[in-house]
This record gives C-alpha cells, sequence and structure tokens, in this order.
C-alpha cells in the first residue's frame, strides 16, 4: 500500500522516483519494425528508471501460428508484412503471456539515429512503419478497450530518435503518468543511457564485423552482405534466408553493423572523395539524392561499401512484398553493386510464408557462383582499390610504422 | 595513388539549364486540375518563361509507367513517370529525340517526405533512361522551401514572385473549382456552368499573365498582401456565375473528396473522373482544395518548431511567427472566397482537424496527408458538412493504407460515419466505383432525410418552397450563396433558408 | 404489374419475379458460362411466356458485377450488388448483424451495427486474391476429381485439417496435389479448403469487427456446401466464445447462424425491394429486343472499336511465324544414326514427377535419351531409368551428374561425381545451343524463371514462385474455364480476329480484369487470345521486372513447358522484338531435357580426364537392396501436414547408418526419405535434427553470421562493455 501513497502529487513537492513500485512493473514491447534496431535504447532507457531488463518483455519472434493465435481478426489494414504482423505480437503481449504485463509499450518510431545522419538529408522512419502502432491499436480498440479489459495501460509515444533534443520530453508525456514518480529530469538521463546503450552495442557488433572482415582478408576467403531492413532480421519477416548461405561456408555481414573505423571508411571511400563525387564517407548523395528515409539510406550505402570492399563478393537483398520504400531503390541498388561486378541476388516479396522451395534453389545456385567466381571477384575489385587495405596485417603494421615515424619527426 | 572511381554506379544529374537556354526551352510541369495548370502557365509565362501543362494522364500512361519504372509502384508514380515518359516519345517522333532534349524541361515538386513521393524522381530517371533520354533535364522544387534561389544552371529562378505567383494562382483556381462545384449539380441548362468556368478561367489567365513586377523580394510579397488586383479580378469573374440559373431544391448528397494529394486533385483517368461520375450519379461533389495541403504544410513546419518549446528558447517565438504567416494564408484564401460570394467551401482549421485526429493519429506521423484524412473525415461529418467521405487512395500508397487503417478505429467510435475508402489501381474500375456506389446509396438516403427533416421543421413542401424561389429571382442565380445552416444537404439548407427570409418579410 | 430483380454475376445470373401481392412468381439460377447476356435474354423471354413478363408495365432492376452492359438495353436501373443483398436482409432478417456472402469470384461481408440512426452497414469485399472465393474451392475440387453432388455433402466436422494456403487459388491447388500425393483422404483436403476460405473470410474481411449474432450465410458456395457450413459454425462458435458474446438463453450456435433457402435469390429479392421504392418511370421494362441486338450484333461493332489487334495479324502473319518457330517436341530414344560406343556422360534430372537422363558423347553429341514417369520412390525411379539407359547401348560411363529434386537424395546412391542446382544445369544446356545467349526465359507450371547471363555465368536470375500470374497454371486455369484443352489453346487463340487488351499485374487482377471483358462480350477464344499476349508483360516486367528488356541482351532462349503452347510463343516474339528489334530467338529444342542436358555437360566439364568416374555401376544400380518402411514412425511431424513418408533403406558400401533414429539403421546402409511434400521432410526427426544441428552449429561458429548475433543478444538485455 505504501508506494501508492507515495504516488499521490501532495506526498511530495516534485515528483520522486518510486523505485520500488517500478521494480515490480512489467512492460511488454512488440518486437516489430524499428524496435529491431532500438532495442538496446529501450533495454537501457528502462534499465535506467529502475525496471529490471528482466521485466521487459518482448514479444517472440513474428510467425504465422503468432498471427493465428494472437492477431486474428484484428487486422485493420492491408499492407506489407512487416506492418500487418503487428497484430499477432500485440496480441502476443496481450493474452500469451504467463505473467500479466502491465505496460505495451509501443513507440511510434518517427525518425533513427541513423550512423549516417549529418550526411544525409534525414532520418526518418518509412510512413507505414512508424504509422504501424496506430492501426495495430485500432483493431484493439475498436469495438472494446482491449488493453483496459486486460488491465494494460497502452502507451505509444512518438519518438524523434534523431533528434536528441525532444526525445526526453516526448518520453515523459507518454509515461508521466505511467512510471511511478518520473521526473523530466530523470526522463532526460534516462534517455542518454539508451542512446549510450544502444551505442555501445553497435560498436560491439561493428567490432564483430571487423573481425569477420579481417578474417577473409587474411585468408583471402568471400563473405555475403546483406542489405535489408532491420526487421528482415526477425526469423519470420527475413525467414533466416542468410542462415542457408552460412551453412554453405560463407560468413554474413548486414550493412547496418557494418564497421565503420575511420581507417577503413577512408580506404574504401577515401578514392571517391578525392574525385569529389562525395564529401565523406557517409554521404550517398552521387548514387541516392532523396536520401530522406534512415533505413533506405542505409541500404544504398551497403550497397556501396558492398561494391568496394573485395571480399563482399555477393550481397543479398531481402525486401518485403508490397514495400513502398524498397520500390525506388530496386534498380539502384542492383546497378551499383553490378557494376562492380560482386554477385547480387534479390529475394524480393518475402511474405508471411517461407518460399523454402525457391528459397533452396537460389541459395544453392547463389553458392555455385560464389565458389565458382569469387576468386575472381576478389581479384578484380583488388585491382581497383587502393594499397594499404587496414584489414591485413601488414597494412597495420605498415601504418603503425608510418605514424611511429610520423610521431618521431614532429 | 588515386585510383579510378569512374567505374561505379552515380545517379542522375540533370545538365545544367543556363540564362541563355531559359528562352530556348519550354517548362513542363503537370499533376493538379486543369484551372491550376492554366494559372501556373500563367505564372511562369509572366516571368518570361514559355510553359506549358502535361496533358492529363491516361490509362495508357499507367501502363507505360509501369513498363518502365521498377516494379510495384504506387499508381500516381505509373501515371505521371508515363504522362511524361508518353509526351516525350510522341514529341520525339514528331521533331526527333535530339529537339526534344534542348526543347523541354520538366519541373515537379519534391515532397520532403520519407514516402516514395519524395522519391518519384527515381521513377522518372529510370523511364528516362529506359526510354533513351538519359539527357532530358528534369528539376525537383523542394516544396517546403519558397525562395530556392536559381536552380542548377541559374535558367530557372525559384523566388518570391514565382513562389507567391504559385500560390496565388492555386488559391484562385480553388476557388474557381469550389465555385464550379457548388453551381453544376444544380444548374438548369446543362452544359452552362462547364462554359462559364472556361470563360472565368481564360480571364484569369490574362490576369495572372499581365501581373505586374513588383521586385524580387519584399517588394513582392508586400504587393501580393495589399492588391486588390486578383479579388477585383475573382469579383469580374463571379458576375459570369450570376446568368446561371440553378435549382436547388433536389436533395442531392453531398460527397466530400479526401486522400492522397494527386488522386484528389486530378480530374481524369489516374481518379476514373470520380468527379464527374459522383455528378452523374447525382451527387455534390466537395472537392479538395490545394489550399488545404498547403495549409497543412505549414501546420507541419509549425509542429516541428513546437516540438522545441521549452528545449530550445527561441522555439516560441518561431512557431508565433509562423503562425502568423499561416493567419496571413489564410485570410488571403478568405479573400478570394469573398469574391466569389464565400460561396466556396471554406479551409478547415488545421489545428481542429488536428484536435479531431488526435486519439486515432497521429499528428507528427508524416508522409501523403497524415492526421489530415482522419481530421477532415470527422470535420466534415461532426459538422455535417458532406454526407459522406470518399477516400481516394492509391493502391499501395503507403501514408493512405495507414490512415485507413486507423479509420477502423474512428468507424467504431462513430458508425453513422459514411466512409467509402477507394483503391485506385488504375484499372480495376468497376470494382471501385461499385464501391463507392455502395456507400453513395447510403447517402442519398441521407440526402433525403435531410431535406425531409427540413420539410417537418420548416412546414414548408417543395411546391410551395418552388413558389416562394419563384418569389425571389436572385436566389436562383448560381452567385446566391445558400447559408448552410446545420444540414449536408444544400436542399435542406435552402429550405431552412427560405423559411428564415419568409419569417423575416412576416415579422416586417 | 411484376418487379424483376436479375443478378448477373460472374459465373451465374440469377432472376425473380414478383407480383403485385409480393409473391415470387418467377425464379431461376443458371450457370451462364461468360455469356451473360445471351442468358439474360433467354430469361426474359422465358419470363415473358411464363409468367406474363410485359415491356412497357413492368419494372425491372438489375444487379451483380454483370449488370452494367445489360442493364441500360432493357430499361433496367441498375443497382449496387451489396446495396440490394442489404437490403433483403434488412427486409428478411432484422436480427442479423453479420453477413457473408461468398460468390464465385468475389466475397463480402456486410456488418450491421446498431447506431443512433437505425442500423449502420459496414461492408468489405475481397479485391486483392482468389482465396476464399467458390473458384477456390470448385478448382481444387476439379482437380482432385469429385463431382459436385458429392462436394456438396462433404463434411467439415471431424475432419483432421491440414495447411492449405488461403490465399490463392493456383497455390491452393498445389498443396491439395501434394497433400493427397501424401496419402491424405480427399475428405480431409476438402474439409482443410473449408477451413482456409472461413478462415480467409475471416481474416481479410473483418477488420477488427465481430462478426455477432445472428449470422447469415449466403451465396453459392454458403449454400450448397454443408462443410463450408459447418466450418464457419465453428469458427464462430470460437470467436462469439474468445469475445464473451452471450447467445440468447436457450439458443444453440446453429440458431444463431442462417442459411436460407432463398440464399441464391437475396441480391434477386433486394433489387425488387429497392425497386418498390423507386419513383414512377424508373426501371420501367423495354423488352428483350435490344439484349438481342447486343447478342447479335451490338457486341462485335463494340469490340472492334474497343479491341487492340490480334495475336494474328493476317494469315502471312501466322505462316511466317509457323515457318520460323515449331513447337519443340521431346524426343525419347536413340538420336537417329547416332552409334553408342565409347565412354559417354550421363545427366540425369530427377524432377518430382518426371525423371530424365540424357547420354552425350565426348564430342556433345546427343545420343540417347530416356524418360520415366515418377512412381514416388527414388530408388525405383533410378533403377528404371539407368535400365533404360543401359538398354540403350551405354557401357562406359565417364561421368554423371544429377540435377532436380532428387539430386541430393541420390548423388551417393548412384554415384555421380556431381550435382548440378537446376538454374545452372538450365543455364549451361542454354548455352550450348546458343554460345551467346544472353537471356533464359522458362517458363513452367508454377515457375517463372528468367536467367540473365552474362560472361558465361547467370549473372542474375528471377523467380518467381509466389505469384501465379505469369506461369502456364495460370493459363491453365482460365482455358480449363472455358472447358478448352490445353493442346487446343494456341489453335482457338489464334482464331481471334481481335482481343481485349488486358492490363498486365498479379493474377487476381487479371481475373477480375477477365470479368471485365466477358461483361463486355469477349468471347472465350479472344480473351485466351488476349492472355497469352499479355503473358510475356507478366513474365519479363511483372515477374521477371526487366522493364528495359534490351539492356539484358538480344538473345533469347525460350523454354519450359508453357512454351509448348504455340500461341504463347507468337505472344513473346511479338513482344520481344517489339523491345528489342534485332532480337534472335530460339526456342529449346530440348526444353525438357534442358536441365538433363545441362547436367550432362558440366560433368563433362568437371571431368578431368583422369579420375574415373564415381558411378556405381548399372549391375550395382540395378541390383540395389533396398526396404522401404511406412509407419507411425515415418509420417513427419514438423509440421501439421504430417505427411506419411517413406523411408527408403539402401543397402550400400561404406555407408554410415542411423544408429539414433527410431527406426534404426545398422552400418552399410543409407537411407533415402521420400513422400515429404517439402525439403523440411528430408529430416527425418528431432534425433536427426540434433545431428545436423550439431554440425551446423559448427559451421556458423567457423562462419558468423552478424544477423543471428543480433537475434541472440539484442534483446535480452542492455549491453554492457566487457
Amino acid at each position: 500500500m505504501a508506494k501508492w501513497f507515495a504516488r499521490k502529487p501532495s506526498a511530495a513537492p516534485g515528483p520522486r522516483p518510486d523505485l520500488e513500485a517500478r521494480a515490480k512493473l512489467r512492460i511488454g514491447i512488440p518486437k516489430l519494425l524499428n524496435v529491431w534496431t532500438t532495442h538496446q535504447f529501450w533495454l537501457g532507457f528502462f534499465g535506467a528508471l529502475g525496471v529490471p531488463n528482466n521485466r521487459v518483455v518482448f514479444s517472440g519472434d513474428t510467425s504465422e501460428e503468432q498471427a493465428r493465435e494472437f492477431g486474428r481478426g484484428r487486422g485493420t489494414v492491408d499492407c506489407c508484412y512487416p506492418v500487418k504482423c503487428g497484430a499477432g505480437h500485440y496480441g502476443e503481449l496481450v493474452f500469451g503471456q504467463k505473467r500479466k504485463i502491465d505496460i505495451l509499450f509501443s513507440p511510434m518510431i518517427y525518425s533513427l539515429s541513423s550512423f549516417l545522419q549529418g550526411h544525409v538529408a534525414d532520418s526518418l522512419a518509412c510512413p507505414r512503419v512508424m504509422a504501424g502502432p496506430e492501426n495495430i491499436k485500432a483493431g484493439f480498440l475498436k469495438e472494446r478497450d482491449v488493453f483496459a479489459e486486460n488491465g494494460i495501460r497502452y502507451v505509444s509515444p512518438l519518438v524523434s530518435l534523431a533528434e536528441p533534443a525532444i526525445v526526453p520530453k516526448q518520453l515523459y508525456e507518454a509515461l508521466k503518468d505511467v512510471i511511478p514518480g518520473l521526473s523530466y529530469k530523470e526522463t532526460r538521463a534516462a534517455v542518454d543511457e539508451g542512446y549510450r546503450t544502444l551505442k555501445g552495442f553497435n560498436t560491439e557488433m561493428r567490432a564483430r564485423s571487423r573481425e569477420i572482415l579481417e578474417w577473409c582478408a587474411r585468408e583471402n576467403r568471400p563473405c555475403v552482405m546483406v542489405l535489408a531492413r532491420p526487421y528482415h532480421m526477425d526469423a519470420g519477416i527475413g525467414h533466416e534466408i542468410e542462415v542457408d548461405l552460412q551453412a554453405y561456408g560463407y560468413p554474413i555481414l548486414w550493412m547496418q553493423y557494418f564497421p565503420i573505423d575511420d581507417d577503413l571508411m577512408q580506404w574504401i571511400f577515401g578514392p571517391d572523395m578525392a574525385a569529389g563525387h562525395i564529401k565523406s564517407p557517409f554521404d550517398i548523395d552521387d548514387v541516392w539524392p532523396s536520401s530522406y528515409s534512415a533505413n533506405t539510406n542505409e541500404i544504398l550505402w551497403g550497397a556501396k561499401v558492398a561494391a568496394r570492399v573485395p571480399w563482399i563478393t555477393c550481397a543479398i537483398r531481402l525486401t518485403s512484398y508490397e514495400c513502398g520504400m524498397d520500390q525506388p531503390t530496386f534498380t539502384p541498388v542492383q546497378q551499383i553493386i553490378e557494376r562492380s561486378h560482386t554477385l547480387f541476388f534479390s529475394f524480393q516479396e518475402l511474405d508471411s510464408t517461407k518460399p523454402a522451395g525457391s528459397v533452396k534453389i537460389r541459395v544453392e545456385t547463389i553458392s555455385f557462383y560464389m565458389q565458382q567466381s569469387s576468386e575472381r571477384i576478389i581479384e578484380q575489385k583488388q585491382a581497383v582499390t587502393p594499397p594499404g587495405c587496414p584489414l591485413l596485417p601488414q597494412a597495420e603494421s605498415k601504418l603503425a610504422t608510418a605514424k611511429a615515424e610520423l610521431a618521431a619527426s614532429a | 595513388m588515386a585510383v579510378a572511381t569512374d567505374h561505379h554506379y552515380r545517379a542522375y544529374t540533370p545538365a545544367p539549364l543556363t540564362k541563355s537556354d531559359i528562352d530556348e526551352v519550354e517548362i513542363l510541369f503537370g499533376g493538379l486540375h486543369w484551372r491550376a495548370e492554366r494559372l501556373l502557365q500563367a505564372v511562369f509565362e509572366n516571368l518570361g518563361y514559355n510553359a506549358r501543362p502535361l496533358p492529363v494522364a491516361t490509362k495508357d500512361d499507367l501502363l507505360t509507367g509501369r513498363e518502365l519504372a521498377d516494379i510495384g509502384q504506387c499508381c500516381p508514380t505509373s501515371f505521371t513517370t508515363g504522362n511524361l515518359a508518353n509526351f516525350l516519345r510522341s514529341e520525339s517522333e514528331r521533331i526527333g529525340a535530339e529537339q526534344v532534349k534542348d526543347r523541354y524541361v520538366y519541373v515537379t515538386a519534391g515532397s520532403c517526405g520519407a514516402c516514395r513521393f519524395g522519391q518519384y524522381h527515381q521513377s522518372y530517371e529510370l523511364a528516362l533512361k529506359n526510354i533513351g533520354m538519359e539527357q532530358f533535364r528534369m528539376f525537383l522544387i523542394d516544396q517546403g522551401q519558397p525562395d530556392q534561389g536559381a536552380t542548377a544552371g541559374g535558367g530557372l529562378n525559384i523566388n518570391m514572385p514565382l513562389t507567391l505567383g504559385t500560390v496565388w494562382a492555386l488559391l484562385a483556381a480553388d476557388v474557381v473549382q469550389g465555385l464550379e462545384y457548388r453551381t453544376r449539380p444544380y444548374e438548369v441548362n446543362a452544359g452552362q456552368t462547364d462554359e462559364v468556368v472556361r470563360q472565368c478561367v481564360d480571364e484569369l489567365y490574362e490576369v495572372f499573365r499581365n501581373r505586374p513586377a513588383k521586385g524580387e523580394k519584399w517588394g513582392s510579397i508586400v504587393w501580393h498582401l495589399s492588391t486588390n488586383y486578383f479579388v477585383k479580378a475573382l469579383r469580374e469573374v463571379f458576375r459570369k456565375f450570376e446568368a446561371i440559373e440553378v435549382d436547388r431544391l433536389q436533395p442531392k448528397p453531398v460527397v466530400k473528396i479526401t486522400g492522397e494529394f494527386y488522386l484528389q486533385t486530378v480530374e481524369g483517368d489516374p481518379n476514373y473522373n470520380i468527379h464527374r461520375w459522383l455528378e452523374a450519379e447525382g451527387a455534390e461533389v466537395y472537392p479538395a482544395p490545394i489550399a488545404v495541403w498547403l495549409d497543412y504544410l505549414i501546420r507541419f513546419q509549425v509542429q516541428s518548431l513546437e516540438d522545441y518549446v521549452g528545449v530550445d528558447k527561441g522555439a516560441r517565438a518561431k512557431v508565433a511567427a509562423l503562425k502568423s504567416v499561416q493567419k496571413v494564408f489564410g485570410w488571403t484564401y478568405n479573400r478570394m472566397r469573398a469574391a466569389f460570394g464565400n460561396i466556396p467551401h471554406e479551409m478547415p482549421d488545421q489545428y481542429e482537424l488536428r484536435r479531431l485526429a488526435a486519439p486515432y493519429f497521429h499528428h507528427k506521423l508524416s508522409g501523403g496527408e497524415g492526421d489530415m484524412l482522419v481530421g477532415k473525415a470527422l470535420w466534415t461529418h461532426l459538422n455535417k458538412k458532406a454526407h459522406m467521405i470518399c477516400e481516394l487512395s492509391p493502391y499501395s500508397c503507403m501514408p493512405n493504407t495507414m490512415s485507413i487503417g486507423a479509420m477502423a478505429g474512428v468507424i467504431g467510435q462513430y458508425p453513422d460515419l459514411l466512409y467509402a475508402p477507394i483503391e485506385v489501381k488504375g484499372d480495376a474500375e468497376v470494382h471501385a466505383l461499385s464501391r463507392c456506389q455502395m456507400i453513395l446509396t447510403e447517402a442519398k438516403k441521407r440526402a433525403i432525410q435531410d431535406y425531409v427533416a427540413a420539410m417537418e421543421t420548416t412546414g414548408l413542401s417543395p411546391e410551395t418552397a418552388k413558389e416562394l424561389l419563384a418569389e425571389r429571382p436572385e436566389m436562383r442565380r448560381a452567385s446566391y450563396r445558400v447559408p448552410h445552416r446545420g444540414a449536408a444537404a444544400t436542399a435542406a439548407n435552402l429550405l431552412y433558408d427560405l423559411a428564415d427570409m419568409t419569417a423575416e418579410r412576416n415579422a416586417a | 404489374m411484376n418487379i424483376v430483380g436479375m443478378d448477373v454475376g460472374s459465373t451465374t445470373v440469377k432472376a425473380v419475379a414478383v407480383d403485385d401481392k409480393g409473391e415470387v412468381v418467377w425464379r431461376d439460377y443458371q450457370r451462364h458460362n461468360t455469356k451473360q447476356a445471351e442468358k439474360v435474354h433467354e430469361f426474359l423471354l422465358r419470363m415473358e411466356a411464363e409468367c406474363g413478363l410485359t415491356r412497357e408495365r413492368d419494372l425491372i432492376f438489375f444487379t451483380g458485377s454483370g449488370a452494367g452492359l445489360t442493364a441500360p438495353m432493357v430499361g433496367a436501373k441498375t443497382i449496387q450488388e451489396v446495396v440490394a443483398v442489404a437490403a433483403a436482409v434488412e427486409k428478411f432478417h432484422p436480427e442479423v448483424h453479420f453477413v457473408s456472402e461468398i460468390g464465385g469470384e468475389d466475397m463480402k461481408t456486410i456488418f450491421f451495427v446498431d447506431s443512433g440512426s437505425g442500423k449502420a452497414k459496414q461492408v468489405y469485399m475481397q479485391s486483392a486474391c482468389s482465396g476464399g472465393t467458390g473458384t477456390f474451392i470448385e478448382k481444387t475440387a476439379r482437380k482432385l476429381q469429385i463431382p459436385a453432388d458429392q462436394l456438396a455433402i462433404m463434411p467439415y466436422e471431424g475432419m483432421s485439417l491440414h495447411k492449405v494456403s488461403s490465399k490463392c487459388g493456383i497455390f491452393a491447388e498445389a498443396d491439395s496435389n501434394s497433400l493427397l500425393k501424401s496419402g491424405v483422404p480427399v475428405e480431409e483436403i476438402i474439409a482443410s479448403l473449408f477451413e482456409a476460405v472461413v478462415y480467409q473470410n475471416l481474416a481479410t474481411l473483418t477488420k477488427g469487427n465481430t462478426p455477432a449474432p445472428q449470422v447469415l450465410l449466403l451465396g453459392g458456395p454458403n449454400m450448397f456446401f454443408k462443410g463450408l457450413q459447418e466450418a464457419w459454425r465453428h469458427h464462430l462458435k470460437n470467436v462469439w466464445a474468445d469475445r464473451g458474446i452471450e447467445l440468447p438463453e436457450g439458443a444453440d450456435v446453429a440458431d444463431m447462424i442462417l442459411v436460407p433457402d432463398e440464399a441464391l435469390y437475396y441480391a434477386a429479392l433486394g433489387c425488387v425491394e429497392i425497386g418498390k421504392g423507386e419513383a414512377d418511370g424508373v426501371g420501367v421494362y423495354l423488352g428483350p429486343d435490344r439484349v438481342k441486338w447486343w447478342v447479335d450484333e451490338g457486341q462485335h461493332l463494340e469490340k472492334a472499336k474497343e479491341g487492340g489487334k490480334a495475336l494474328v495479324n493476317g494469315t502471312g502473319d501466322l505462316e511466317s511465324f509457323a515457318s520460323a518457330y515449331a513447337a519443340p517436341k521431346s524426343c525419347n530414344g536413340v538420336a537417329e544414326g547416332r552409334k553408342i560406343d565409347g565412354p559417354v556422360y550421363i545427366g540425369c534430372d530427377f524432377g518430382s514427377t518426371t525423371a530424365k537422363a540424357v547420354v552425350l558423347s565426348p564430342d556433345r553429341e546427343m545420343l540417347y535419351t530416356a524418360y520415366v514417369q515418377s512412381k514416388g520412390n527414388p530408388i525405383e525411379d533410378a533403377k528404371a531409368l539407368f535400365r533404360d539407359i543401359r538398354a540403350g547401348g551405354v557401357k562406359h560411363v565417364a561421368g554423371l551428374a544429377l540435377t532436380g529434386y532428387g539430386k541430393d537424395l541420390l548423388q551417393d546412391i548412384i554415384g555421380a561425381d556431381l550435382g548440378v542446382v537446376e538454374t545452372v544445369a538450365h543455364a549451361r544446356s542454354a548455352m550450348e545451343i546458343f554460345p551467346d545467349a544472353d537471356v533464359i526465359c522458362d517458363v513452367g507450371g508454377t515457375d517463372v524463371k528468367i536467367m540473365i547471363l552474362r560472361q558465361g555465368t547467370v549473372a542474375d536470375f528471377r523467380l518467381n514462385s509466389q505469384c501465379s500470374s505469369g506461369n502456364g497454371a495460370f493459363l491453365q486455369g482460365v482455358a480449363e474455364r472455358y472447358d478448352v484443352k490445353l493442346e487446343e489453346y494456341a489453335e482457338k487463340a489464334f482464331e481471334a480476329k481481335a482481343m481485349p487488351s488486358l492490363a498486365m499485374g498479379c493474377g487476381v487482377f487479371l481475373q477480375s480484369d477477365i470479368v471485365n471483358q466477358q461483361r463486355k462480350g469477349w468471347s472465350a477464344e479472344e480473351i485466351m487470345a488476349s492472355l497469352a499476349a499479355v503473358l510475356p508483360l507478366n513474365v519479363w516486367i511483372y515477374a521477371g521486372q526487366l522493364q528495359n528488356l534490351r539492356s539484358v541482351g538480344r538473345r533469347f532462349v525460350l523454354q519450359g513447358g508453357t512454351h509448348r503452347n504455340m500461341a504463347v510463343v507468337k505472344a513473346q516474339v511479338d513482344f520481344i522484338k517489339n523491345k528489342v528489334p534485332d532480337a534472335e530467338i530460339v526456342i529449346h529444342p530440348h526444353s525438357g531435357e534442358a536441365g538433363a542436358i545441362g547436367a550432362a555437360l558440366c560433368a563433362m566439364e568437371a571431368a578431368d580426364g583422369v579420375a574415373p568416374s564415381g558411378f556405381r555401376g548399372f549391375d550395382v544400380i540395378e541390383h540395389l537392396n533396398y526396404r522401404s518402411t511406412t509407419s507411425e514412425d515415418t509420417i513427419c511431424k514438423w509440421c501439421p501436414v504430417n505427411c506419411k513418408r517413406a523411408f527408403i533403406d539402401v543397402e550400400l558400401e561404406g555407408a554410415k547408418g542411423r544408429s539414433w533414429s527410431k527406426i534404426p539403421l545398422e552400418e552399410g546402409w543409407e537411407r533415402v526419405i521420400s513422400g515429404n511434400s517439402c525439403p523440411k521432410g528430408l529430416v527425418e526427426d528431432v534425433n536427426e535434427m540434433k545431428a545436423v544441428k550439431a554440425e551446423m552449429e559448427e559451421q556458423r561458429r567457423v562462419y558468423p553470421n552478424i544477423g543471428e548475433m543480433v537475434r541472440e543478444k539484442a534483446f535480452r538485455r542492455a549491453w554492457a562493455p566487457t
């Protein structure tokens, strides 16, 4: 009882964090759309507010079973599967939890803190993706308030992650009545923690990618780059197509987590910058002037990288059926990659079911040609890349020598 | 050591359009309804450019567009892409491809949004490539920026006179369209309204063509805001409407058009000629003024600033400043409406729309018309401005499918709201129109209910109403405004109006 | 005075006539077989004769997707279908809150919600796919050879259900086929279809509304199929329980779901209802004369005005086409004048329905071809195939490669040197007949494959197995609807003097377009011609996404079963030449054997001339000792389809056996699994999965995948620097 008294505004002049109450909250987050690229932000954020990580519950991977069991009849709109599957995720959190959640937290992520931000026109989310929660919610509120009936507070703030200055305001307004004793100041600190956590995770993943690349460079072995939206990592959306390819003995990189260390960026994009095509390694104006959408921008950037790194001998593209954001980029992405002799295969029209038969044939074909041509592709690409690759050990040592010399002369 | 980078793919960049080129070229543009396009042509010509609107897109253009650009486009992209491509092709056949690339440039608005509208140019580029016209010059204008200076090469100067001329022309076209749609369904002599509108637009074309030059920036702004040059001209053309006899005692359902910008604006194959079709089915169409879209764009900017209130010090002042620009914009529109006897529909207040939509659709969600689609539907319904909403939604349009989904929630709360989301694919017309007809049948019932209710309240029968009207010839003119007396049906409002007048006369 | 309501649908015409007293004095329901106007005319004449329908006196109202054309000719007013149905429902069933009407090619739901001003209606119509419609059921039932009267009484209740695609008729048919193959009884397949239909209706046409009682089921399928009614009952009961909807006391679920006897006539009856309230002078019957005129003359004039050119333009056109392109024939046996001696290379294509082999000489001449129909046991198929090859005189095998579905199963068992993926095999064979080929276009029954070749490799390929628009099955489906044999398709299509222009797009949009065209009076031949004409657009642009054909090259190879249809080839040639005027187009002469030829060529290229082929020899294959097991333990448990698989165990030197299996296998034996309907079924059970997984884990450790790391790490706990 005591904690409820403490929450009363009359109990204190300003809100005081009620950590005891918060530690007992269960927050459910639907694991869909751009949550796939902001997961760690939310874990860091709620963690900083005193909600333990293990009480932040994500829904499961997307699946047809999930949709049938929990989402049936609640879809309000015909659109791409990654948005449409949301009803199943909501349903799973509302009806399918052993221990009931108190809050269903489904952020409308308006913009993203992309690593390309600042070099591109904008970092917005897809219009359907950002508005997804409004539609999914309609299916749960249309006739009766299903959330309230299940004792759940539905919280769906619009969050502009590309504008960190206003994020605390957005989240504070949405959560002040839900998180006991929440203050604006505290929210601001938690937002900082969210960004820090996300950045830490991204840095870690990039480091792992770099290890893979270094291995490829050292062994002169090919690898595959996946160009897709973050939610294609969801086994029910991307159908783990890249895993099938991995089984043939190719390491898999995702462009979202490509290493962006200075040395590597300079090596990859130096010639383009020198020739005046771009102003920075993260500038994509040379291939995609209307760089408004964060995920699209990253795909285009990833294509440029794949075209330039010799050991990426194949890029695969995953696209969901009816993806209006991907549609205009089909030709540019293909051209960017194929101009460099890199193999390019795209899996379009992904929907709720995995087209297992066609995936198998494609994967075998890809593997056949990778086997047949990787060596040649690596050679061809190496012939047009600058020397001194930082992925190679001798380059490292050379760089170290050069640095040492520079230091000595200074 | 420099490594050659020429082998990499690069995006299309148009060859510069220089000042010396500009006299030789003709600017192509399109995508609006014919009244707006004609007046825009005048604005271009007024500033010394040669310009011409592209022909209205057809089903052929749709098929061409689908063939030429990447698979899976939304249908406005297919229509407009195919439209440009087919025009260039037919001109190439006439005068040769080389001539075409020197003689024409294409100018279009690019949105700042993340939706495909902001990526239209990609489709155009691909189409140009595929018809072998990579050299053709195409320029995108950012509709969020009124003053963009000279576009690449210095030939086309996006300055205040061009921007203000464009805005004023669009507003004038809106009020003409508004007046026309309130008149034609009730005209006694078929075809008269169309004829008058044609004359009006011709006259206004001259007015915009002869707009005096008043400087590059502030002079132009001050003049546009203070002059009665346009209002006077509008009053002049309004007189022509006096000649049109109307019979407004027909209880027709009023159908509000909303939807994706291109589809709600054009009149032709791209939206199945829905305006005309609805009129033929016995409806009064409440069109979608371009002004409301422009007003929304301003509101969107205001919202971006509002986010920073309490975060940035100067934000509050910026919000206030922009809101006053918005006021001036609304005032300008209303001046033009007033010149037309206030018969064209008013602009809904953007903040009212936002308030109404809030429980269903967040105001910041961008792409297309965002929360406006929900807001307009509710505003129309609650204020009895129309009997039904016909939302024109392009097949696979990203933002529109979202607002339709959110409308599910609205309908749950307001089961009385007649809402017809029409998916427009360009083909499969029968399905779409029969859907619309379905809801229209309900709307017709409502219109009759309105009329019957008005008869009961006023005690007027159609016969007595006719007699009263016979005594008041001015009320049978298109230039007479029937005030909105709380009913959606014009006929019902007319009965209330007649009853009031009779009561006043009796009292006097 | 009579009032007539006429419902002109996509497959049937229904009409009722009601007299002054409101009694139904005439009614009938018939299929029109695309001759809508003809059927309407027939009905009118009969009504005039049988119930005294009189021009200038009686009233007539039309509804249905085909009403727009004929209604004005008889003076009828057209009433929108759903409006008509709703009017009838409101009159006859004031307590109904939910209506499902399933038609031949459409489905609709109407929700009646109590609101301030009576009842608000919300209507949803299917607009995206064939799933959930009557055709969807009938198409598959026809394939399964179930007579209509039997289909009508097949149950749903108590049947085991299997997974059938609910989205697209073509895929449902394919699913049903594989269910049948794996031994599922037809009753269960049909019950699964009913399940799919109801699921599809509820999933796509409720949009968050609850189908509350009472419920009315309308339309032919709902009326005729007892099983479908049972499926509705089952699902609605669940929905009501889920949503806490209480039924009136004493009422049973079945009482709340009505299937009226007049279900077919509701739209027509609704027309009459609405007609009663119309103003004087509306819908006055003008007689059948103009419909007659339309049937005899008008439609031809109209079509001539509107139609594009025909598939064939003048006799010369067809002649020159016929002389340049001949339909590929499948060949079998020894090629003429060839003797088989010395070493040869063999390529085998083990497909899902047939197995084929070709024998090539070292100088790449085709010496022999063999062909067997698959019997579902890959070992028997292999035995039969090699028996045939041996009988052809082959003695010395220098190299052997397999392709097709069975390549992984059989590679070890028959000792093939190579397993070649189909795409590569096809590319290889095409390059053999056309060394500079740029594009191979393979259109089969369900797949559309476009392989783009650059510098001797498949630089890109487009495979379209998700959508049925460009493939042969769609053509076949339409031919079946018109009762035309596939072999006669071309002949019929070439007869058309004009054809409507159909819009490219997915099969379902085409479907509705066809309904449109039928409405305009286009005949079966003309529509078949136009479908052939639109196929290249669907193949190249829609499925292949090759907007600019010129950019992929100028040498085209056409292959695959659908290119046996010369109407399609004609359309392809015209289309390609139009886009690429200097194109060279060939039809693969051994279209059916293309895969096997490619495999043989790959085998030849892989052979280095030193190492002998791993081929186990004809004798070994002939005497392969195997036993086949089908039991409870071989049933596939990976998904609800539960394929009844066969484990075929083959005695093979050096094989490892399967000690961990439920049906253990000793060393020296190899197991082949057949009867599975998807690749998942090639894995025996959880035990094998564990064994495979362990192997894969190792592979994944060596070759990491960043996406997998994200899946594992991103959602558990906040990342903390280590």
